[in-house]
Parts: C-alpha cells; sequence; structure tokens
C-alpha cells in the first residue's frame, strides 16, 4: 500500500524543501522505498538540498511529455540507493508545462513501485500547487512560528479542505525554545490552537540543517535534534505513536559561558 | 530590565493572529470582524449585560459555522 504526500506551506523559505528531503531520508533508513518529487517547476532545489545536482540527465517534464521513460529520470540517493530516488523538476520549463490531471497520472504511475511518494510543493497558491496537490492523498503543511507563515498556512489548509483533501498534518519548523521561553516566540500549543490541526512533529532551529544543506546531505537520523525530530516525523508517518521530542538544546555549563551571543 | 513592562510578544503576535486568521476564514478584512464583534456587543448588551473583554468570535471551516463566544456579567440573579 502506497501514500502519495505533498509537503506545501503557502509561504515560501518556511523549509519544505529541507523537509521533503529529511522526510524521505527518514522514511527511506527505515526500511521504505520513497520517491521525492520536485514539483515546483523553472526553481528546482530540492536536488542541491539531497546533493544530486550533477547527475540530473532527464527531468519531471521529459517524463510527462514522453522524451524519456519514468525509470530514466529517477536518480539514486548516494546514501540510500536502493531505497530513495529523486524525481528532479525542470529548470527551463515555466509551471504550465504540467497539468494536475498528468500529475495525477505521475502519482499513479509511481505508486507501482514505491511505498511513499512525497511531491515537494512551489510556495504559493497558483498552478505549480494545484499541480502538486492533485495526485496526493495526505498534506504536510510546514509553518514556522511567525505571523506570516501562519497565516499562509491558514490559508492553504482551508484550499486543501476545500480540494477535498482528508488527511492534513502541521509541521513546525525553525522553533526556538530559548525564545519560545522568553515568551518571544508562539510555542507549538499556539501555533496548533490557531490553525486546529492535527501535529505531526516540530523541528527546532538547528544549525546542523545549514551545516547538512551545505553539504547536500539530508541529516535525518543522525545524532542532532533536528536529525531526531525528523525521524520522528517518519515514525509517525508510519503510523507510531511517538511523543513530542524535548526540543531543549542540552547545552553544558562551559560552553553556555563562553558563548558569545 | 526593562523589558519588564513589556508585554509577551509572542502573546501580540497571537492576538494578531487569531484576529486575522478568522477575518480570512469567512471573506472579510480584520477591521470588519471588529466592527461586527463591536455591533454584536452592543445588541446583547440590550438585553443582558456583557463582559466586552471577553467576547470572542471564531470561525470553523466544516460546516462553515461563526461561533461567538460571550461571556455574560455576573449578576445578583444569574450566579
Amino acid at each position: 500500500m502506497s501514500e502519495v504526500i505533498v509537503v506545501t506551506s503557502g509561504k515560501g523559505g518556511v523549509g519544505k524543501t529541507t523537509t521533503t528531503a529529511n522526510i524521505g531520508c527518514g522514511l527511506a533508513s527505515l526500511g521504505k522505498k520513497v520517491v521525492l518529487v520536485d514539483t515546483d517547476i523553472g526553481l528546482r532545489n530540492l536536488d542541491v538540498v539531497m546533493g544530486l545536482e550533477n547527475r540530473i540527465v532527464y527531468n519531471l517534464v521529459d517524463v510527462i511529455e514522453g522524451n524519456c521513460r519514468l525509470k530514466q529520470a529517477l536518480i539514486k540517493d548516494k546514501k540510500f540507493p536502493a531505497q530513495l530516488f529523486l524525481l528532479p523538476s525542470a529548470q527551463t520549463r515555466d509551471k504550465s508545462s504540467v497539468t494536475p490531471e498528468q500529475m495525477k497520472k505521475l502519482c499513479e504511475d509511481l505508486k507501482s513501485e514505491f511505498d511513499y511518494i512525497l511531491l515537494d510543493c512551489p510556495a504559493g497558491i497558483e498552478q505549480g500547487f494545484k499541480n502538486a496537490v492533485a495526485g496526493a492523498s495526505r498534506a504536510l503543511v510546514v509553518t514556522t512560528p511567525e505571523v506570516s507563515a501562519i497565516r499562509d498556512a491558514d490559508r492553504i489548509i482551508g484550499l486543501l479542505e476545500s480540494d477535498g483533501m482528508r488527511n492534513i498534518q502541521l509541521i513546525i519548523n525553525r522553533l526556538r525554545m530559548d525564545m519560545v521561553k522568553r515568551g518571544d516566540m508562539m510555542s507549538v500549543e499556539d501555533v496548533v490552537d490557531i490553525l486546529a490541526v492535527d501535529l505531526i512533529g516540530a523541528v527546532p532551529d538547528d544549525e546542523n540543517i545549514v551545516i547538512a544543506t551545505n553539504q547536500g546531505e539530508p541529516l535525518a537520523g543522525d545524532t542532532s535534534l533536528a536529525g531526531q525530530a525528523y525521524l520522528n516525523i517518519c515514525r509517525r508517518i508510519l503510523g507510531e505513536k511517538i511523543p513530542l521530542l524535548d526540543l531543549t538544546e542540552k547545552k553544558g555549563f562551559f560552553r553556555r559561558l563562553f558563548k558569545k551571543s | 530590565m526593562f523589558r519588564g513592562k513589556r508585554r509577551n510578544t509572542s502573546t501580540i503576535a497571537k492576538d494578531r493572529l487569531r484576529l486575522l486568521v478568522n477575518a480570512e476564514r469567512i471573506d472579510c478584512s480584520p477591521g470588519i470582524l471588529l466592527m461586527m464583534k463591536k455591533d454584536i456587543i452592543k445588541t446583547v448588551n440590550k438585553y443582558i449585560l456583557v463582559e466586552e473583554d471577553k467576547v470572542s468570535l471564531t470561525f470553523k471551516a466544516a460546516p462553515p459555522t461563526l461561533l461567538a463566544t460571550i461571556a455574560v456579567k455576573k449578576t445578583p440573579h444569574n450566579r
């Protein structure tokens, strides 16, 4: 039984692509066969986050237009070559080159090969969003604890609901527990309270994410706090009941003493 | 040290968002929502005394419903 999941947010820059890469990597590490589809036509990003940018030959639009077979366009991941694949987006085309019906068909085709099909949705609510959502049966809405991102997340949730999407879950990204404690950042509870949607996980603002992206290696499952948070989200996707991670950074006395800012 | 009197900015953000999100869910501006809230308070106040700062409007999507939570002032009769 395979599942098509769209990762979306409305607002740009909240971490959709990073989330997609890490959840894909985490699910693969848990033994699932996963394909990541970058649906942001014209502005592809998932390839660099995965560190696979130099291996692209064919892309999503090539597959849809029949210029190549589906399997020719799939790129094997470096870390999980048997489990994790990327279908990159086209860089030199625009969003109108794909229709929602074509995306639905593509997702159906991928279902026969993979346990999980993760669609990285472009920012915004236009064509690209409609394409990405068309074939999905589950949506992960990514937001940060900021007013603008939450407002857009609420819009997206409304659009998904009116589109008939039943399974919508929230990921709160870039939480800073020090700021939450000071009362200068909305907490997980605050955000869930406003959006009134199921939470599937919270990810701390962790510099390891930047480091991992620099290297083109997702960190899901490693010892970093963010890596653990992503792996927990993956387990919850698989249906396990995992309590929320304590996102408070455990800093040693000396590290705290010498930290400048 | 001087921040003591400042309200938590997360509370400010939450209040702003609640108003904004509720307004957008029913497709009207936050200003109009505030006007409606004032009118509701005024109207209800004609019949029952209302705790004006304890009135909230929320919107639920399915089925589309506007919920008004209106706290009523305690009087010797409704205690």
